[in-house]
């Protein structure tokens, strides 16, 4: 049992939950996800971690899986939280990197800003979703990164359109090494359908993990032609090596 | 529907009931106590069978199960599990004109036994357990009935390993490993669930504070076929389906899920975990068809699992294989390939595809049960020797290439769960071995 410290909505069906994990806090890296289950006889669903405290882990439930947060308040139980999820992302030695999310991706790139920083390779950030309502953590990412680009699809926050379309005149006026993607699954896919060709893309993907060990296989993906488990050789592959129309057949758009 | 069909619908309780005095007195009658018993050879226990045959047919149960726990810890599991025909009872005397029900007897003995109490003279060293399936069980009793300070690790919410994620309730029911953890307990087991090792702690961190490592985390990875179709919906591993139902419970809160309401299931695989499979999804209420690409009597999975699913009304599409499954976004059919037997040039039997013998199987759900391969988290930030499929080698008293840190049971290529238990029990001899030898030296040293 983890005993919820704070919970707040930080957008539209998010949820930010601080949660009393003093084992998991002391291990969990970049790229890393936990799986929770509130109560028994509940599916455990993986997660996103953004703040890691002493005691504690801040983890994002977005969605349709938000719903089961509603009911939660300080002090209430979760029945289980279960991580680190997957290996910890490693820094690449890079001139400069550009860090890509929508709103599931915020958190996984927020720490993965944090540690490029530590590392003083500069950041340029990226975000996008459809509207305002759905964005969180600009001012968090805002600090950590170089430069941030926000974009909206209803032009509600930063430039209108969607990201594929701004990284078209943000490539061709910035020459980055390397791209992270991490976001819904058909976010990853046209970031990465973008990407080919024009610089090295990773993805940090959260293919359903139900179990901590990639014992239901519900981690799967394919990546250059051979199954792999995101919970143990993942979450980050090559994003141009991963096959997107399979993992979005599979998984759906989004991950509701 | 036939009448068995229709009367296991629903029913995920264990249906076969246990032997009653009289029966058991009457089976254990026939035994013949054989100079050389088969029974003990084929038993990969070496359980003194015809000695514990002979107490209950004396009456006194309890002597029985002293003698089956000198060589076994988990016979409520193995009574139900073991592939009976091929192990004990399939060597059997052949005067008689069938086999004793061995296994029924064990059973019998373990419900009707009044269990010991032991009382551990404590040791003062730690030992850490890495697994709750039979391997990592049987060690940590054995460590713990040896005195040992054990701590059993597992990664997920519920422990038993493969004893409740993949075996059914209505095989083995889970209450018997609830009641087998409470007893481990009481020797001062103590648990941790949801303790990924390999991310949670390290092997190197947990070797720093635990005299001896034993990993038994199974073979839990699920394979596939690689073909075109199977990343389609609804199509999910014998790993999934029973994860989901044994330990989720998921069925009992969201029944209309498509995974536990479909039509038709089509189980792909042999072994026991796709009998478990279509036998479950018989008892969801779907007609379940199992395509297997070997022939009837090549089925891995054991004579009692098979013939108890033939009586359910399971499906068997044999000398069959996949060939790619259709449909948009979910599985709509799967194309199969209708094979042949032959022998090859060494006289073993293999299928072959025969040509343009291809047909389609509508289904709504189909559950790969393709085998499993040993997962690489624990050893692979330690230095420990294993092969491509994960599994660890060790030497002949089951020790890796790390010093202190052992390792059985299906991780090591054990492939049924009394061979995992037999590694467990003999894992505890060598690190009981190890640690007191390290004690000698130590007090060498000192003198």
């Amino acid at each position: 049992m983890s005993r919820v410290l704070k919970k707040q909505k930080i957008a539209e069906n998010t949820f930010l939950i601080d949660v009393e994990a003093p084992e998991i806090a002391k291990k969990i890296g970049p790229g890393q996800f936990v799986i929770i289950r509130t109560k028994p006889r509940t599916e455990g669903i993986c997660v996103p971690v953004g703040m890691v405290k002493r005691n504690s882990i801040t983890i994002v439930v977005k969605g349709e899986k938000s719903k089961m947060m509603l009911n939660y308040k300080k002090n209430d139980h979760l029945n289980d939280v279960v991580g680190p999820i997957g290996n910890r992302a490693n820094v690449e030695e890079v001139e400069n990197v550009c860090l890509i999310a929508d709103s599931y991706g915020i958190p996984v790139i927020y720490n993965l800003a944090k540690m490029y920083k530590e590392n003083k390779i500069p950041i340029a950030i990226v975000i996008g979703e459809k509207s305002k309502r759905f964005l969180y953590w600009e001012d968090k990412l805002k600090d950590l990164a170089d430069k941030i680009y926000v974009f909206t699809e209803d032009g509600s926050r930063g430039e209108k359109g969607t990201v594929p379309f701004h990284l078209r005149n943000l490539f061709y006026e910035h020459i980055f090494e390397l791209a992270i993607v991490s976001g819904s699954p058909a976010f990853m896919h046209e970031v990465s359908n973008f990407t080919r060709q024009r610089v090295k893309t990773k993805a940090i993907v959260n293919p359903l993990m139900i179990d901590p060990i990639g014992l239901s296989g519900t981690c799967r993906i394919r990546v250059d032609e051979k199954i792999k488990f995101a919970a143990i050789e993942g979450p980050e592959f090559n994003a141009h090596s991963i096959d997107f129309e399979e993992f979005v057949a599979r998984v759906g758009k989004g991950y509701e | 529907m036939n009448n068995l069909e229709s009367k296991r619908k629903g029913i995920f309780e264990e249906a076969e009931r246990s032997l009653s005095r009289e029966e058991a007195a009457k089976e254990a009658s026939r035994c013949l106590k054989c100079q050389n018993p088969g029974c003990v050879a084929g038993c990969p226990a070496s359980i003194d069978i015809p000695n514990f045959i002979n107490c209950i047919s004396c009456g006194n149960e309890s002597s029985a199960l002293k003698i089956i726990n000198k060589s076994s810890n988990l016979p409520f599991a193995c009574s139900r599990l073991c592939p009976r025909e091929r192990m004990c009872e399939g060597k059997c005397s052949e005067v008689l004109e069938k086999p004793i029900g061995i296994a029924g007897l064990e059973r019998y003995a373990y419900e009707n036994a009044q269990p010991e109490k032991i009382h551990p003279k404590k040791k003062p060293k730690k030992v850490a357990v890495i697994g709750s399936g039979p391997a990592g069980l049987s060690c940590a009793e054995d460590l713990a009935v040896m005195g040992y300070d054990v701590t059993l690790f597992e990664a997920l919410h519920s422990a038993g390993g493969i004893l409740r994620c993949c075996i059914p309730n209505f095989r083995l029911p889970h209450r018997l490993v609830d009641d087998y953890l409470i007893y481990l307990a009481s020797l001062g087991v103590k648990l941790i669930n949801n303790a990924v090792i390999g991310r949670l702690i390290t092997l190197p961190e947990l070797k720093k504070k635990y005299s001896a490592v034993f990993i038994a985390t199974g073979s839990t990875l699920p394979t596939y076929m690689n073909i075109e179709g199977e990343h389609l919906q609804n199509i999910i591993t014998a790993n999934e389906f029973l994860y989901r139902i044994n330990v989720i419970e998921q069925h009992l809160f969201d029944s209309k899920n498509e995974l536990f309401s479909p039509k038709r299931v089509v189980v792909v695989g042999g072994n026991d975990s796709a009998i478990d499979a279509a036998r479950m999804a018989v008892r969801l209420g779907s007609s379940a068809t199992i395509i297997f690409q070997k022939s009837f009597n090549e089925l891995e999975a054991s004579y009692d699992n098979v013939s108890r699913a033939r009586e359910e009304g399971v499906k068997f599409l044999m000398l069959s294989l996949p060939k790619r499954y259709t449909g948009a976004s979910k599985m709509e059919c799967v194309e199969v390939i209708q094979m042949k037997s032959e022998e090859d040039e060494l006289g073993n039997s293999v299928s072959v595809e025969i040509a343009d013998s291809e047909f389609m199987e509508q289904a709504e759900l189909a559950i790969l049960s393709l085998g499993t391969t040993a997962s690489p988290i624990v050893v692979s930030q330690a230095n420990i020797n294993h092969n491509l499929r994960g599994n660890i080698f060790v030497d002949e008293n089951l020790m890796t290439s790390a010093e202190g840190i052992f390792s059985g049971g299906a991780v090591t290529g054990a492939s049924t769960v009394v061979e995992s238990m037999c590694l467990g029990k003999k894992a505890a001899i060598s690190i009981d071995r190890y640690l007191s030898e390290q004690k000698k030296e130590v007090e060498l040293k000192n003198d």
